[in-house]
């Protein structure tokens, strides 16, 4: 795989997550183009590439996730999206045998599983923290039920959205430079 | 793996001097993106309390022959008023709020699902910006406050709905100096509530829909005293105690759709604010 266009691409899509989705926002959900990206670098490269590459995305996403401590200094915890990432990639390697990798139904409807154990690692980290830090959880108020719930909403939305947008990213195949012998298409 | 594991359940105070350089680092390269993906979000979306009915454009009609009149009897206004500014030109300076900044920023990151969510702005240290000051629309309307630890080239602006309870006035904003003898406003002390805020106060109080609430908080810099932090949208007889009524104040311009707006501090030689 081409690290170099992975990069170009991760950096798009960290853009496309942190302001153009929220055009797309229903309800206080939009969806999540890293995880789009992370599944389909979870179907073609090889595991080792897909674990370095889902924590690294993960640690990119959480530098880009504010949180406040003592209600007006911004702060950044380097971890929940960085293992859910890595958990999530570790929930794709053994099913990405086992479904049609080139169609971009198949990239969507993972991408809904995928997210869905990223958000459980996410909410798992700030859940054991609210027990002993002093930085409010990044759902506040609310309950940790809701906001799964929410996310478990945001995953199937990312599902909907992942399907044009692993078309796009399956159109630039080529130039990834995967090494794969016998994919299933 | 056990390394992030670590990170992530290490002390608060322990990343914050680190993770804030490090994701000012890393999302550096991104800004101009951002900035361009920011602009045409707002662009492409549609604020729906834009959207009016029919009672709604009559009102609007009346307004605008209202405002319309006002105009014209402000423009008189000011005729008058530049034949006494050049009487008065040439007295020194008052100085009244010192040496301020003023800086035009972009949006460049937010979360329109959470009114109280910081905003993140192409301007850091090195244009000037400091924590404490205050981000202005339009001249007259109260954004936020940047938060502590800005960057060289970013800063977090967090909406005034995100900071707890404020003090305000609510004054019915003829467009006349809310200083003026007489035009004090109602104090009230302000919760924050679904992305606006509410408050009560005594049946007798004259407070009407359509007044705004200014900012009148010790707790804020000089500069963003006096500014207009929202309006008030509905006022209804509080149930517990006849004698008191709730008013529902919302935000003038909700801070997740502005793309730019101003920062406004002291001068760095002055310090951080307040």
């Amino acid at each position: 795989m081409r690290l170099g266009i992975f990069a170009i691409a991760l950096a798009i899509c960290l853009v496309l997550d942190s302001s153009f989705l929220m055009a797309l926002s229903i309800g206080g959900v939009h969806p999540m183009s890293t995880a789009v990206l992370m599944v389909f670098v979870g179907l073609f490269a090889p595991r080792r590439t897909v674990l370095w590459t889902a924590l690294v995305a993960g640690i990119f996403l959480d530098l880009a996730t504010i949180s406040t401590y003592r209600i007006d200094e911004p702060f950044f915890l380097i971890g929940p999206y960085a293992m859910g990432c890595v958990f999530g990639a570790n929930l794709i390697l053994p099913i990405r045998t086992m479904v049609f990798r080139r169609n971009p139904i198949a990239v969507g409807l993972l991408t809904i599983p995928y997210l869905l154990a990223v958000d459980v690692a996410f909410m798992a980290v700030w859940t054991i923290r609210s027990f002993y830090a002093e930085t409010a959880t990044p759902w506040g108020d609310a309950s940790a039920a809701s906001e799964l719930g929410r996310r478990m909403g945001e995953a199937m939305y990312t599902g909907g959205f992942g399907i044009p947008f692993a078309w796009i990213l399956l159109l630039t195949w080529s130039s990834w430079r995967f090494e794969v012998g016998s994919v299933r298409r | 793996m056990l390394v992030v594991l670590v990170l992530s359940l290490l002390p608060t105070n322990w990343l914050i001097p680190w993770t804030n350089r490090l994701s000012e680092i890393v999302r550096l390269p991104l800004v101009p993106l951002g900035d361009v993906a920011t602009s045409v979000r707002i662009w492409l979306t549609v604020d729906g309390s834009d959207l009016a009915d029919r009672g709604q454009f009559d009102l609007l009609e009346t307004e605008r022959n209202e405002y319309r009149r006002r105009f014209h009897a402000a423009n008189e206004r000011v005729r008058e008023l530049e034949g006494l500014v050049k009487s008065l030109r040439g007295l020194p300076p008052t100085g009244g709020v010192g040496e301020f900044m003023a800086i035009e920023v972009d949006v460049i990151g937010g979360d329109p699902s959470n009114p109280a969510s910081p905003l993140r702005v192409n301007a850091g240290t090195r244009r000037g910006i400091f924590p404490g000051a205050v981000a202005v629309h339009r001249g007259d309307t109260l954004v936020g406050r940047v938060l502590a630890d800005v960057g060289p080239t970013t800063a977090w602006v967090r909406p005034a709905v995100g900071f707890g309870l404020l003090d305000a006035r609510l004054v019915d904003d003829q467009g006349i100096a809310a200083d003026s003898p007489g035009r004090e406003g109602v104090p009230v002390q302000l919760t924050p509530d679904n992305g606006g805020w509410t408050t009560t106060v005594d049946r007798a109080a004259a407070i009407e829909v359509g007044m705004v609430a200014r900012l009148h908080d010790p707790g804020w810099s000089r500069f963003s005293q006096g500014l207009v932090i929202g309006m008030v949208r509905e006022i209804s007889t509080l149930e517990s105690n006849p004698t008191r009524k709730t008013v529902r104040i919302d935000v003038l311009n909700d801070p997740q759709r502005l793309d730019h707006f101003l920062i406004v501090g002291p001068k760095s030689s002055e310090g951080a604010a307040p």
